[in-house]
């Protein structure tokens, strides 16, 4: 009988590490650029959920638009009204993996530079991106950073004639995001 | 210069000033002061939790981007790089604890640090929208302690 609890606890206790495996945060950094000769818009966004299940290499980040911060009130409106339509898709997700799994060793202290394949949703359009980044692990924290490029055409986000100048075709989005191991 | 053409110039010249200053105006609208808009709905988290839950398309159209109050009991304070946020935990899920998360105004976040989990409290803020695991609040500020 003892033997059985102890195969059951070993089992239950096995069980529990490999779940553990999930790194999470809920204060990822996301912040763009916009970049033209007549001006450059800047905005943040310090909510950003972000996991990654270092087992399988899943990796998910969700983002609400409204949570976007414009320098002026006037660039938030517009960004929230006109061009990304945030009432009518409030959030902004991607779902992928991590394909170099294998070459990263979550237990060593170290930056290594990852590829990432995944579905991204901007505006309720979702597109397949493949994109670069670096990964830092550092103890138990695991920072996930990356630059790239977001054609605002691609995601059917339309730039009234007028504000052409202002706004580029071509946006510059960074992400940052410290991730820790989530106990349950 | 004949008077008429005088009183036209000068019209003009009030007029595109005029259209100036408004452009300035609009341009540089002010930011919202959430902390002294007047609230368009006080409830308790649990509530707006259950409602964002069971149909978020639907919680969005009486919260989205409105301000208001919200009341419950804080689960902990978490603090990340420079943002200060109270959190009241009312589930779990793919990302932890699940419930509703307050980032707290600049002058406010010393005084969300210093409450003590458990404490009911009314927190007023914008709601930014439920991101599947969570209700986000923010430019949040203590009601009542």
């Amino acid at each position: 009988m003892k033997k059985y609890i102890f195969i059951a606890l070993i089992g239950l206790m096995s069980s529990g590490l490999v779940n553990a495996q999930k790194h999470i945060t809920k204060n990822g950094h996301i912040w763009f650029k916009s970049e033209t000769p007549v001006e450059t818009i800047e905005a943040h966004n310090h909510q950003v959920n972000c996991a990654l299940d270092i087992t399988t290499g899943d990796l998910v980040f969700k983002v609400l638009i409204k949570s976007f911060e414009f320098p002026k009130a006037l660039m938030q409106e517009h960004f929230n009204e006109n061009y990304m339509e945030s009432a009518k898709f409030p959030v902004s997700t991607f779902s992928g993996k991590l394909l170099n799994l294998k070459e990263l060793n979550f237990t060593k202290d170290g930056k290594y530079n990852v590829d990432v394949d995944g579905q991204l949703t901007i505006h309720g359009i979702t597109k397949k991106v493949k994109e670069k980044g670096v990964l830092e692990v550092k103890g138990p924290q695991i920072t996930i950073t990356s630059n790239f490029i977001v054609m605002l055409a691609d995601y059917d986000i339309k730039i009234p004639k007028a504000v052409t100048k202002n706004i580029a075709d071509s946006i510059n989005v960074h992400v940052d995001a410290k991730l820790e191991k989530l106990i349950k | 210069m004949k008077p008429w053409i005088k009183i036209i110039v000068g019209l003009v010249i009030i007029g595109l000033l005029a259209a100036i200053a408004i452009y300035i105006f609009v341009i540089n609208k002010p930011k919202r002061d959430i902390e002294n808009e007047k609230p368009s709905y006080e409830l308790t988290v649990e509530k707006m939790y259950t409602e964002y839950t069971t149909d978020a398309e639907a919680a969005n159209l009486n919260y989205l981007d409105k301000t208001g109050i919200i009341s419950g009991s804080i689960t902990k304070i978490e603090k990340s790089d420079s943002l200060v946020i109270v959190v009241f935990a009312l589930s779990e899920g793919e990302f932890g604890d699940e419930g509703i998360r307050c980032t707290m105004l600049e002058k406010y976040k010393n005084e969300a640090l210093a409450i003590n989990p458990g404490t009911t409290v009314e927190i007023k803020g914008v709601c930014t929208g439920y991101n599947g695991s969570d209700i986000i609040f923010e430019k949040c500020s203590i009601k009542k302690n």
